[in-house]
């Protein structure tokens, strides 16, 4: 039994959660942390980097019948590394390297020699650099935050 | 009708090469680069994305430095890019009850739990030209630096987003108090016009994804005009918000959703006029629009005309432009009316010469002493000409 059979959810959460941290983060930011690392694996390109489209459909109301909206481009890629496990990179947007990287990293991250050397020096900081922007933004928005008050308009007097 | 003409290959490039020095314009000043336009007009590319119908901020700036910030054509460029590509997946619906709001107002509640959040706006602004942004690469900080220099510890202390309520929806509130009606998933599986073209009587999702498509400045008109009383729903802007919602797809390889980006979005409920059915108590009826970007002006002409175009269920009468179905959908794409426009400087030589020709004919028989016999003088079969329908096939021919 593999060690990536062992607690399939806790797995597959855990795999959700890097390689939507990968595609989130911007590239330059993890192209350098992965330069630290300074891994060069042996890997085979089994899907070059491909861009196209994936549908964004809408809600009617936000919670009714879904609609096509519009689309959006995407970058997917696959490669296998020499002990045969497959990494796959998905993300918005058409940088082709970003797509690689990905899939070498979400290859790697699922070998346990690796494993946590990844999670620590390239998915948790890029998890926590993704989470700081979000809140520079919300901090940013709340200071417009207003209240309004109603005038009297004085009919009643 | 019109014909095919050969020639005119050096002038043709060298009219493109005019058109590419006038979009560099004076080579002393410096070239606009794409990350400047999707950096700087970030309202102009959120257009040409949302009317374009993709998401990609790039190629939207890119298209519109190359269209010279002609916003029609470069919602065409991106157009024209889209059919090049293959459709690799379709996200899970937008979840926008998770939007991470950065803009959130309603014209119905004061207070509402989230309260209201201005964001980035132009609203109470005072529309005055403001000079200061003539004064370019001087190193002056913007308003808004300035404006966080100096407000920066007074607001981060109250409004620590952390603290902050969440903002729920507007309509939940209502639909609790039986004042509206939920919107309820149908579950059937949406048109989808970009590939099948739109049939009138059409479904929601058809007409949603049309007017998503739609020009703002022909949707903002008929929008209007609804208010102006033809066709009036009597409409409140119950609420919009503009904020990051994540967009969530399922690969087959995978066989579980991860998160692979996010699009800005600005998302409109309007709450209009009320119905009172026999079997249900009376309740507002509504209207729902999205839009790429801080684009809310085209997210509530699209939630206007949502509404309007749903006169039929509500057995109103329908009266006025915006609430014709087909009028408002067959004429609301720029790429279309663009391109049927346009056709009119194509070689129209064969069908004009036949036009000229019968009037000066008529011409003639008016001047011939033979006028009378109702047939131009010079035909010489003396036939009545039949070269007039030319005109009404036009239309059904291209």
């Amino acid at each position: 039994m593999t060690w990536q059979q062992q607690d399939a959810s806790y797995h597959q959460q855990s795999r959700q959660h890097w390689l939507s941290v990968l595609a989130c983060a911007p590239y330059e930011q993890v192209i350098s942390h992965w330069n630290t690392l300074g891994l060069d694996p042996e890997c085979e390109v089994i899907r070059q980097p491909e861009i196209g489209l994936a549908r964004i459909q809408g809600r009617v109301g936000g919670t009714g019948s879904r609609f096509n909206f519009a689309d959006t481009t995407v970058t997917r890629a696959a490669i296998r590394l020499a002990d045969g496990t497959t990494g796959y990179g998905y993300l918005q947007g058409r940088n082709k390297h970003h797509a690689l990287l990905i899939a070498i990293a979400d290859g790697l991250l699922q070998q346990r020699d690796y494993h946590d050397q990844l999670q620590a020096q390239l998915v948790a900081p890029l998890a926590s650099l993704v989470k700081q922007q979000h809140e520079q933004v919300a901090k940013q928005m709340a200071s417009t935050k207003v209240d309004f008050f109603t005038v009297v308009r004085g009919e009643d007097e | 009708m019109y014909v095919a003409v050969k020639g005119g290959e050096q002038a043709i490039q060298a009219a493109h090469q005019q058109q590419a020095q006038r979009r560099r314009g004076d080579l002393n000043i410096a070239e606009l680069s794409v990350t400047q336009i999707q950096g700087q007009l970030s309202l102009g590319v959120e257009r040409v994305m949302t009317e374009g119908g993709i998401y990609d901020q790039e190629l939207a700036a890119l298209a519109i430095k190359q269209a010279c910030g002609d916003q029609v054509e470069a919602i065409f460029l991106l157009r024209a890019y889209r059919t090049t590509l293959p459709m690799l997946f379709t996200c899970a619906p937008l979840n926008t009850q998770k939007m991470r709001v950065q803009r959130r107002i309603s014209a119905i509640y004061k207070d509402l739990p989230g309260g209201q959040q201005l964001g980035p706006t132009f609203d109470y602004s005072h529309r005055l030209l403001d000079f200061s942004l003539l004064a370019e690469g001087l190193g002056k900080p913007t308003a808004t630096q300035e404006a966080d220099a100096s407000t920066g510890s007074n607001t981060e202390a109250n409004t620590e987003p952390s603290l902050q309520q969440p903002f729920s929806r507007v309509f939940n509130m209502l639909e609790q108090q039986q004042l509206a009606k939920p919107e309820v998933d149908c579950a059937a599986e949406p048109a989808d016009i970009s590939r099948d073209a739109i049939h009138f009587p059409c479904s929601r999702a058809a007409r949603m994804q049309q007017l998503s498509r739609g020009d703002e400045g022909f949707l903002l008109a008929l929008a209007y005009s609804t208010q102006r009383g033809y066709g009036r729903n009597h409409p409140f802007a119950g609420e919009i918000r503009c904020g990051e919602v994540a967009l969530e797809i399922c690969p087959e390889e995978l066989g579980f959703n991860i998160e692979i980006g996010s699009v800005l979005l600005s998302e409109c409920e309007m709450v209009n006029g009320f119905v009172q059915p026999k079997e249900a108590p009376a309740h507002f009826t509504r209207g729902y629009g999205l839009a790429f970007g801080f684009s809310e002006r085209k997210a509530m002409a699209v939630a206007l005309l949502d509404r309007a175009l749903q006169a039929q269920q509500y057995d109103e009468a329908i009266t006025s432009p915006a609430q014709d179905e087909e009028f408002v959908l067959a004429h609301a794409d720029n790429v279309a009316a663009a391109g049927f426009v346009s056709h009119l400087k194509l070689p129209h030589y064969v069908d004009f010469q036949s036009e000229l020709e019968l009037l000066r004919k008529m011409h003639q028989s008016q001047h011939a002493p033979c006028a009378n016999t109702g047939y131009p003088s010079g035909n010489p079969s003396g036939q009545p000409s039949k070269q007039t329908v030319t005109k009404e096939t036009d239309n059904a021919k291209v």
